[in-house]
């Protein structure tokens, strides 16, 4: 009788533990799977940051003459503004970034300076050698002082491409 | 007789099951909560998208989703960098937005143009009715209650709805189109009739603070002249003051999204302090951000360029006005744009603005110049 009872009891408290454990187990698997999204929203979030970054910067006055144009002679202005730049503008356009535009003219890769504009054909601002999420796309140049002739000074516009990347 | 077994069966059974179902019911009492939370996180980030978008796009378009849960939002934008609060999360701004909370939301893309430059923002507002109240007759006073309507979105076809009226003593008269509210483009239409012999008197009717809003217009204008919404002070040169209800401050106004800023602001007091006097200074910080850089850029480009015009041909009738452009710009020295905007008060110093409102109006002839003689383009 004694021991009937006692594996009864016992009957209970292992029923009630495997209870309890279905319990721990369900709530472990929506937790984790709400952080699983959270995650997920978070690599998601990079990648539309860095999509909306890069409608952002082809669209904004200070390099481009119209959406997707960038204009040579901003850029290059642009670089003349010295160590405080990316500081002014992580102002407009937020925190930790950067922007490659390369301009598709068959010639080697020349970054652009004060000195050596407008043969040349690169940009670059905010790089630094960290991890990235990136975006390319192909954009328009517009070169002021496109080509000269006894006329005048003519612009152009060439074609190119943007990357934007996010550092992670 | 009951065992001492069924005993123990009674109470185990009622202390596990108790345990168990507080279990259950607390989880679920959070989880729901979180859940929730989750929700009013995704949908400001849904919201900051659609901004973002119609800041881009050009666009406008309603959104909706407020409705959907309680919110508590509030637009901080003075904070570095711009955020929008809400009691579970706060989301960073980066595009020019002047937000006013409410279930439905309007956003329209609208812009300042300064000839050289654009300024873009949106905004972002719910079911609003602005009343003016123009205390004297005067060709500024329409002129400037003209320019604010058309710093405002134009609603036509879309919910909510932005409307017009105007209110004399203790009437509203919002009925003005064909016995409806009047939009943005009717209004406008009103305000450019004649309106000689028009006349009214202050306004004391009753208005409810999160829908309407109050702009009184008079030379009268002080603090606690008006008990609603702001009351401005006309002035021939587009420079003058103006007070919010229940700040002690006195502002000025240089352009008529200053205006429209504490306009959408509302007089409103939060803990963050009042709605217009947020949106007034995050406009000004914003605005003296963007020109700022924009005004060095534009001015080393203008260099860079007459420089090479110069060098590489004869053709030089560009290198004149370029060399005036970037003087005003940036290379002036003290008077220059850049150099006014280095001072963050800039917008509360008059003799500043004045000479800023100057230098602004040679930027656009000077640009302007440029385009006229083919050396620059026009900016869309």
């Amino acid at each position: 009788m004694y021991k009937k009872s006692q594996a009864q009891i016992m009957e209970y408290i292992v029923m009630i533990f495997f209870v309890m454990v279905i319990i721990v187990v369900i709530i472990i698997f929506l937790s984790g799977w709400h952080f699983a999204q959270l995650k997920a929203e978070e690599t998601k979030d990079a990648s539309s940051r860095v999509l909306f970054l890069t409608k952002h910067l082809s669209h904004s006055p200070l390099l481009v003459k119209d959406d997707y144009m960038f204009d040579d002679g901003k850029l290059t202005a642009l670089k003349s503004l010295g160590p405080e730049l990316c500081g002014e503008l992580e102002k407009i356009f937020g925190y930790d970034w950067y922007i490659e535009i390369t301009v598709l003219d068959g010639k080697p890769k020349t970054e652009c300076t004060w000195s050596n504009y407008p043969d040349c054909n690169y940009w670059e601002f905010c790089t630094k050698n960290e991890k990235n999420v990136t975006y390319d796309l192909p954009v328009n140049v517009y070169r002021r002082i496109g080509y000269t002739l006894s006329t005048g000074v003519f612009s152009r516009v060439d074609i190119g491409f943007i990357r934007v990347g996010v550092y992670a | 007789m009951i065992s001492i077994y069924k005993l123990f069966r009674i109470i185990f059974g009622i202390i596990a099951s108790v345990f168990i179902l507080y279990f259950l019911i607390y989880y679920s009492a959070v989880y729901s909560e979180m859940q929730r939370d989750t929700q009013r996180v995704l949908i400001l980030k849904a919201f900051k998208k659609t901004a973002q978008d119609v800041y881009l796009t050009g666009i406008p378009i309603n959104f909706s989703q407020f409705s959907k849960l309680e919110f508590d939002l509030y637009f901080e934008g003075t904070a570095e960098p711009p955020k929008l609060r809400s009691s579970v999360s706060s989301m960073i701004v980066m595009t020019p937005l002047f937000f006013a909370q409410g279930d439905n939301i309007f956003i329209e893309r609208l812009d300042l143009d300064y000839g050289w430059w654009k300024f873009d923002f949106v905004e972002a507002v719910p079911d609003m009715t602005i009343i003016f109240n123009p205390l004297e007759n005067t060709e500024e006073i329409w002129d400037m209650m003209k320019n604010i309507t058309k710093t405002l979105p134009d609603t036509t076809n879309f919910r909510p709805k932005v409307t017009f009226g105007f209110c004399d003593g203790i009437n509203l008269d919002e009925n003005l189109c064909g016995g409806k509210p009047c939009e943005r483009y009717d209004f406008l239409n009103i305000l450019n009739q004649q309106h000689g012999g028009v006349g009214f008197s202050k306004c004391t009717a009753g208005m409810d603070k999160e829908k309407y809003r109050l702009v009184t217009v008079s030379s009268s204008c002080r603090h606690g002249f008006a008990d609603k919404g702001i009351c401005i002070v006309p002035s021939q040169t587009d420079i003058g003051n103006f007070y919010i209800n229940g700040s002690a401050e006195t502002y000025i106004y240089k352009d008529p999204l200053d205006l429209v800023s504490a306009i959408i602001g509302g007089d409103s007091v939060s803990i963050y302090g009042i709605g217009a006097e947020e949106l007034f200074k995050y406009k000004n910080k914003i605005l003296g951000n963007r020109m700022k850089i924009m005004s060095k850029v534009m001015a080393q480009r203008s260099v860079l360029i007459s420089g090479r015009l110069q060098a590489n041909t004869n053709w030089t009738e560009c290198v004149i006005p370029y060399k005036n452009l970037a003087d005003t710009l940036y290379f002036g020295g003290q008077d220059s744009i850049s150099n006014i905007l280095s001072n963050e008060n800039y917008y509360k110093n008059l003799p500043l603005l004045m000479q800023l409102k100057n230098k602004l109006n040679e930027a656009r002839a000077q640009y302007q110049e440029l385009v006229d003689k083919g050396c620059e383009y026009i900016y869309v």
